[in-house]
């Protein structure tokens, strides 16, 4: 049997690391820059409506509420798709685990 | 015990099985459901219609809020029972449910409770509400559709 290639395993599993972690972060950047972007739309809207009498007190109120559990919303979606990556990564290692180790046998 | 390279690349062959199957059982969140996606976009759609007709009396649409809210609570009970799901339920429960702790949760409670107690919405209201609701969904299908699809690794 040959021996592994450790270095290449090493190698291997950063670059994996670098490509998967990168893509989060800037879906994360691109999401959190939206989220920010629509809220304040929303705000300004309810704003300006509320001050022209457009929609109640009561209603002005509720969308307050809704843009804050927006915020809280996101903050769980985001963390979800944290948990998403961690687990591509893993999966990733017991991939180039594997295929280092079939490579080795042969 | 110290490990040099040689004693790592030794031991490796039948270190590496077990690493594996360590890994392997250590995924954080479930994998993607189709039907629990299908029914996050089937439930955006009928929400979004919904709230449309909330310029409209309430009494008059009582049934179908009541036919909408079981719908929901049958797609939450759905994802409840999925294991590794916490950040989707934990989506669902702050759309359906109004926790004492926190007065932003149960966005949708609250606009059928907003609705209740006027008789009707303002138009104004009915399209901040639409624009809330179809981003809440969005995050719950956002996160379904993120996740690894089974037999896929990237």
């Amino acid at each position: 049997m040959a021996a592994i290639d450790t270095r290449d395993i090493e190698r291997q599993v950063a670059q994996l690391a670098a490509t998967l972690f990168a893509q989060f972060s800037q879906t994360a950047i691109s999401d959190g820059k939206a989220f920010l972007a629509e809220v304040q739309g929303d705000l300004i809207e309810a704003t300006e409506e509320h001050a022209r009498g457009e929609i109640t007190d009561l209603e002005f109120q509720e969308a307050k509420k809704d843009l804050r559990a927006e915020a809280k919303m996101e903050k769980l979606k985001q963390e979800g798709l944290a948990q998403v990556s961690l687990d591509k990564f893993t999966a990733g290692i017991i991939d180039i685990v594997t295929t280092a180790a079939l490579a080795a046998i042969k | 015990m110290h490990f040099n390279l040689y004693s790592y690349q030794k031991h490796l062959p039948w270190i590496a099985p077990i690493i594996l199957t360590v890994l392997s059982a250590c995924s954080t969140i479930t994998a993607y459901d189709q039907y629990a996606y299908a029914t996050a976009v089937g439930l955006k759609v009928d929400t979004l219609n919904l709230v449309g007709l909330a310029t409209e009396s309430y009494a008059s649409h009582a049934k179908e809020v009541a036919d909408l809210t079981v719908r929901l609570d049958k797609a939450y009970e759905y994802d409840r029972g999925r294991p590794l799901n916490q950040k989707s339920v934990q989506l669902w429960d702050y759309l359906l449910f109004t926790k004492s702790d926190d007065p932003d949760s149960g966005v949708f409670p609250r606009f059928v409770q907003t609705w209740k107690t006027q008789g009707h919405l303002s138009a104004g209201a009915v399209a901040l509400k639409k624009s809330t609701f179809s981003r809440d969904f969005d995050r719950i299908i956002g996160l379904e559709s993120g996740k690894i699809k089974p037999n896929s690794v990237n």
